[in-house]
């Protein structure tokens, strides 16, 4: 589908970003444990980090001693005292941050306790609070500001009072931001500038503990003073010694159970408080050889807390421990090898991911304690090879075999982990000398006591070994090509696939007992492998093998005599093809599933289907190494990134790395084996890891995304808007017409391994299916079309487990004009508008043709009566009367009246509305010529050319025509004497044209004739009504008119 | 001619004129034709209605424009009251709308007052004697109506050869007595042909008639 937006899912910013990240992170070079490292380079602010918190959304603030940091994985956004900087806050070193009633984040910095700020985790409003205008007096000294876990916050002052000197403890009230007093004590001290004098922590409702190493006096006091002085009498489980209250307090900690944790510098215990008791107690478990001087706690109840040495601000830890929740203390020294420099922990459970601030930055481990068993690892580079592992045996009685593609193979007794692995020198018994070799693939372990191997030496010799674990001595079977791979049928031959030096392939059948190699060959052909690269070969029932090839697959099957002998392909049948595969696993189904370098494939070899899988449907990588399934019933799936644990049912896949605990991420191809205890071994170019599935497959907990930059493109202005705060509240986007482009940047803050979060997104409204962003953590639209869609985002955690969406609704606007409906609208409202104004025209128009009938009408009612009665009385006087004289006269009257009438009534015609047609007019006219001309015998005829009778003409036009054709029917009438009148009236083209022609003479004196006003009446009205007129004498006198169409 | 006039039988006239001049004037001359008898006189229907008269009019003159009724709206009241009075339109009038409907509805003749009084006696002659009559005015409405307007392709409506040749004579102003000699017809065929005419004006209704000019169909 063409889509006229554009997506930009990859930009060059980010893919560089991401490779950075890539090439930064990841292998512990050092250390045996992998860990992801976040340093100057990758955005953080200073070498140190000196505090760690996670917000509820799942993303990690950082103090260091240039600034706060906000992490998502990806980004950091830096809160620094740059008044530019939109993100402030109020001192530069950050000491220390708590999280307050789940949305304030308390920072407080070194070095000042003059305030301290409230920073709210959404909106990165700040709020700060100046001590001594929030309740703490001027003439009181800040010694130091202390936050617990819970959020209380405490402040112990010291000044001079009447020669006394006192120590006075706050504690802050975050309702009205004020500090209270909760009580004050005497002390010694002189002046010395040290915040480590003092600790206190709140240990109950209305009780603190409050320790001074200065007058070497721990007590619990409340607010009416101190209730009660700690002695050591009150300390069990050790013998505290009385120096101890003068040493620093090192721990004075409270966890989430209300349970406070001391210990002193110097001091080699580490105590709980019991509140009821109001004694401390011994934690039990712990080494007594070591002080104790940092402590944290997840969200589990797990305290952690290191073994130091000295009494330093920022102590060398030498051990770590976790103190479960239980009580049970497990070693987690295994840390330290990673920093010894440990400043600060945060971790929602130790067993899980696990943040470490140390000095030179921010270390983030996933805590896989003891699920994967890591052998022969050795410490690499990111681009080095360690001991390439290849195949694996068992000889059922605790011991498992590995083999080193180059050099020894290994023994490792199960029994006796802590022995770890020995190495087993084949030396062959006919020489007694070490054996040389490389190329060794494969292991197979054969009663009795024989480990069966092969290898060979350069690229035309192959060695079959048969090891003797109880001589410890080696048969060696050579041949003049060399062994890839290798299996037992059933009859007890090993069938060895074999490469010559010549690059022709062979399939050969070993006879243990006599020691023999012979080809296997079909009737049909002497040599079936010959031009394939084959990789594997696994046995099957009724004497089949499968074997997979660089071209695809291929079943043997061994008869009874060479003549029986199959071999099978499926290039050309199936929808493999020639697939390169490197690897076959035959379920309890018959179902074959096919290791190749396009992911994993499951193939029916009856119904010849096949279904692939890759890393779109959540594969580690589609390059696979080795497929086995584990007593559960799952597929694990090495691949040469990561190993896979296929659900066959759910049809999803379980993604691990080295971040999990595995000695590599790229596992190597005949290297898997499942043992009689059903641990999985898989091999790696850097050694063998073993792990029992169901302890790996412990699921850990998706976090919700979490969005983190919107960004809008304003074209009019031409500006870009970030928003970065409150975005946790965001459920709405928002496009408006001027706003073009639209960019959310998110993340799933899961921080272990950010290189194998994957995202994708849905935007409802438009796309149909999910679109994958693989690594990427942003989403670009350019001109989205107007309307309202809902985005959904999800991302996967490295294991491949999708979160719940995060939903956006999402409305683009656009310009009222480029809405359809608009211009429907528009065209409507023209329409009303034209219809309107046309109709009140006409009803204008109507209104004045009333009026001009209504006149007429009324002209003709009162004025032709009377002219009526005029006539007719003259007529009766005429009729009635004996005068003659008086008769001609009173028909003269009689005639006037009629004449009077007749004008009035050409008058009233020509006003009269309803006569507004040329039909009309013609009528009018020919009444006229009939009254005219028929008295006096002279005939008439009216010729029509092109005349619509129906057409309107305008009023002072009819009028002004009528006129003329009258005044030259008079003029015909009084002067021509004519027999004849042809009345033309015609339009063509853009004319129209009337002529009155007549037979007659011309008039005996034409002066005479034009004395009257009747020619020029006639060509002031015909140029009145824009028509030329011509007089015409030829063989007729004609009247001719012409003028614009009517 | 007066004295044939006095041994026949008086027509009985009204006239119904609001203007007194005309008024004065029809009954002044026509009263003083001996073969006339003014039976009533009056200015408008209504009071004519309200006339005590017991016998009919034989002849009505009836002008348009009255006070109240007007004379068209009058013509069907009127002959309700006198079945046997034959109206006579005297109006100043000429378009053929109100030609038309006064024939419509009953007149059988119709005059201009532009007609003078001897027209008018011609007319109620002839109107007396059984006939229509139309001034060349009026004819030529009719004219104009069958033929002016090209209405030729409906035959019950469209005029024979003969009612034409009539009608074109009345238009020339010629009498019936006249046509009937021209045409070599008796006066008695003039006057059938007349009413002829008379009837196709008005066998449909007026709205039909003005549908029918619509559409063409005449």
């Amino acid at each position: 589908m063409f889509k006229t937006y554009c997506q930009l899912p990859i930009q060059r910013f980010s893919l560089l970003l991401l490779l950075s990240l890539r090439v930064l992170s990841l292998n512990a070079q050092q250390g045996e444990i992998p860990f992801r490292y976040f340093s100057l380079r990758e955005g953080l602010s200073d070498w140190t980090v000196t505090a760690l918190q996670k917000d509820p959304s799942g993303l990690l603030w950082i103090g260091t001693a240039h600034g706060l940091q906000r992490f998502d994985g990806y980004k950091f956004l830096t809160f620094n005292t740059n008044p530019n900087n939109p993100y402030g806050i109020s001192d530069h070193c950050v000491q220390a941050t708590r999280l307050l009633q789940d949305s304030l984040l308390l920072v407080v910095y070194l070095r000042n306790n003059d305030l301290f700020d409230l920073i709210d985790y959404k909106s990165f409003k700040k709020k700060t609070i100046h001590l001594k205008s929030s309740g703490i007096r001027s003439n009181e000294e800040v010694q130091g500001i202390r936050a617990d876990e819970d959020g209380n916050v405490l402040v112990f002052t010291r000044f001079q009072s009447s020669k006394n000197r006192i120590i006075a403890l706050y504690e802050f009230d975050l309702a009205t931001t004020r500090f209270n007093r909760i009580a004050q004590f005497s002390s010694t001290f002189t002046g010395e500038h040290n915040d480590q004098l003092f600790e206190a922590i709140k240990v109950g409702k209305n009780e603190w503990i409050f320790g001074n190493n200065k007058d070497g006096i721990l007590s619990l006091v409340t607010r009416k003073g101190v209730v009660k002085q700690f002695s050591n009498r009150d300390f069990e489980g050790a013998s505290l010694p009385a120096k101890a209250f003068n040493e620093r307090i090192s721990i004075l900690k409270r966890d989430h159970s209300g349970q406070v944790w001391l210990a002193f510098a110097r001091i080699r215990y580490l105590f709980k408080y019991n509140v009821q008791k109001k004694t401390f107690k011994a934690v039990a478990g712990l080494p007594e050889d070591g002080e104790f001087s940092l402590w944290w706690q997840d969200k589990k109840g797990n305290v952690l807390v290191s073994k130091t040495d000295g009494n330093l601000r920022f102590p060398i830890s030498k051990n770590l421990y976790c103190i479960q929740k239980n009580g049970r203390v497990e070693d987690f020294s295994k840390f330290i090898s990673v920093s010894k420099q440990i400043i600060d922990v945060y971790s929602d459970d130790f067993y899980g991911t696990i943040f470490f601030g140390v000095d030179t930055g921010l270390k983030v481990f996933k805590n896989n304690q003891g699920i994967v068993q890591r052998h022969l690892q050795k410490n690499i580079a990111e681009d080095d090879f360690g001991r390439i592992m290849r195949g694996m045996a068992s000889d059922g009685r605790g011991n498992i075999f590995f083999a080193n593609e180059n050099s020894n193979w290994y023994r490792l007794n199960k029994n006796e982990l802590q022995k770890g692995m020995d190495t087993i020198r084949i030396i062959e018994e006919k020489t007694d000398t070490v054996l040389r070799f490389n190329c060794c693939f494969d292991l197979q372990y054969q009663e009795p006591n024989y480990l069966w191997g092969i290898a060979c030496q350069g690229r035309d010799k192959g060695l079959l070994i048969r090891y003797n674990l109880s001589t410890k001595r080696a048969t060696i079977y050579r041949y003049p090509a060399r062994f890839r791979a290798f299996t037992v049928g059933a009859d007890g031959q090993f069938w060895l696939l074999t490469e010559y030096p010549n690059g022709h392939y062979k399939l050969l059948i070993f006879n243990r007992e006599t020691g023999e190699f012979r080809p296997f060959f079909t009737a049909e052909d002497p040599s079936p492998l010959n031009n394939l690269f084959p990789y594997y070969i696994t046995s099957s029932k009724n004497n089949t093998f499968w074997v997979t090839t660089n071209k695809g697959l291929y079943k043997i099957v061994s008869g009874k005599t060479p003549q029986d002998n199959h071999f099978e392909t499926y290039l050309d049948r199936t929808e493999l093809g020639s697939q390169l595969i490197y690897c076959v696993y035959e379920d309890q189904q018959g179902i074959l599933w096919l290791g190749s370098s396009q992911g994993l494939i499951r193939f029916n070899p009856k119904s010849l289907k096949a279904k692939y899988y890759t890393q779109s449907e959540g594969l580690a990588s589609n390059t696979i190494s080795g497929i086995l399934e584990d007593h559960l019933g799952n597929l694990w799936i090495s691949t040469h990134s990561g190993i896979s644990c296929f659900d066959r049912k759910e049809e999803k896949f379980t993604n691990f790395y080295n971040l999990d605990g595995f000695s590599h991420s790229s596992f190597t191809r005949y290297s898997f084996f499942r043992d009689e205890d059903n641990m999985m071994y898989f091999g790696t170019i850097n050694g063998v890891n073993a792990f029992r599935p169901e302890r790996l497959l412990r699921r850990d907990t998706v976090p919700p995304i979490c969005l983190t930059r919107v960004s809008k493109y304003n074209w009019v202005e031409d500006t870009l808007r970030d928003f970065t705060s409150n975005l946790q509240q965001v459920h709405k986007v928002e496009l408006r017409a001027y706003e073009q482009n639209l960019e959310l940047e998110f993340t799933l803050p899961v921080y272990w391994n950010v290189d194998k979060i994957k995202y994708r997104y849905k935007l409802e409204g438009l796309d149909q299916d999910w679109i994958e962003l693989e690594r990427l953590n942003q989403i670009k639209y350019h001109q989205l079309p107007a309307g309202r869609y809902r985005l959904r985002i999800q991302g996967a955690d490295p294991r491949g487990n999708w979160s719940k969406s995060l939903v956006l609704e999402v409305q683009v606007f656009t310009y009222v004009y480029k809405y359809w409906w608009f211009w429907a609208l528009l065209a409507l409202a023209l329409g009303v508008g034209v219809y309107y104004a046309l109709r009140s025209r006409l009803v204008h128009k109507l209104k004045i043709e009333r009026l001009r009938t209504k006149i007429a009408a009324d002209i003709h009612d009162e004025v032709s009566g009377l002219l009526a009665g005029i006539a007719m009385q003259a007529e009766v006087l005429q009729h009635l009367g004996t005068n003659s004289t008086d008769a001609s006269k009173l028909n003269k009257i009689a005639e006037i009246a009629r004449k009077a009438m007749s004008r009035l009534h050409d008058v009233i015609w020509s006003i009269d509305s309803r006569k507004d047609h040329i039909e009309d007019l013609l009528f009018r006219m020919q009444e006229h010529a009939n009254d005219v001309l028929t008295p006096l015998n002279v005939q008439y005829q009216v010729t029509l050319k092109n005349l619509d009778l129906k057409t309107g003409i305008p009023v002072h036009i009819r009028q002004d025509l009528y006129y003329i054709f009258k005044e030259a029917i008079n003029n015909v009438a009084k002067h021509a004497q004519a027999s004849q009148v042809n009345i033309r009236l015609s339009q063509h083209g853009r004319f129209f044209a009337m002529e009155i022609a007549n037979d007659g003479h011309l008039p005996t004196s034409p002066t005479k004739f034009n004395s009257g006003n009747g020619l020029e009446n006639m060509k002031m009205r015909a140029q009145r009504i824009g028509a030329e007129i011509h007089f015409i004498q030829d063989e007729q006198y004609r009247v001719f008119l012409r003028m614009k169409r009517l | 001619m007066s004295n044939i006039s006095i041994q026949m039988a008086q027509i009985h006239l009204s006239i119904i004129e609001d203007e007194a001049l005309v008024r004065e004037s029809l009954s002044e001359f026509l009263s003083a034709q001996a073969e006339f008898k003014i039976h009533s006189i009056a200015e408008s229907v209504e009071t004519f209605l309200a006339l005590q008269k017991i016998d009919a009019p034989q002849i009505l003159l009836l002008d348009i424009n009255l006070p109240g009724m007007s004379g068209l709206e009058g013509i069907h009241l009127l002959q309700k009251k006198y079945p046997k009075m034959e109206i006579i339109m005297l109006t100043s009038y000429e378009d053929e709308e109100h030609v038309f409907e006064a024939l419509r509805r009953g007149a059988v003749g119709y005059l201009s007052k532009r007609s003078s009084l001897l027209m008018v006696q011609e007319a109620i002659q002839t109107v007396a004697q059984g006939g229509s009559f139309m001034s060349p005015s009026i004819a030529r409405h009719v004219v104009n109506f069958f033929r002016f307007r090209q209405r030729v392709n409906n035959p019950e409506v469209a005029l024979t050869d003969r009612q034409k040749e009539i009608l074109r004579e009345l238009v020339d102003g010629k009498s019936y007595k006249m046509i009937a000699d021209t045409c070599g017809i008796t006066l008695e065929t003039v006057r059938d042909h007349i009413k002829k005419i008379y009837k196709k004006l008005h066998i449909n209704s007026r709205g039909e008639l003005v549908s029918m000019l619509l559409d063409k169909r005449i």
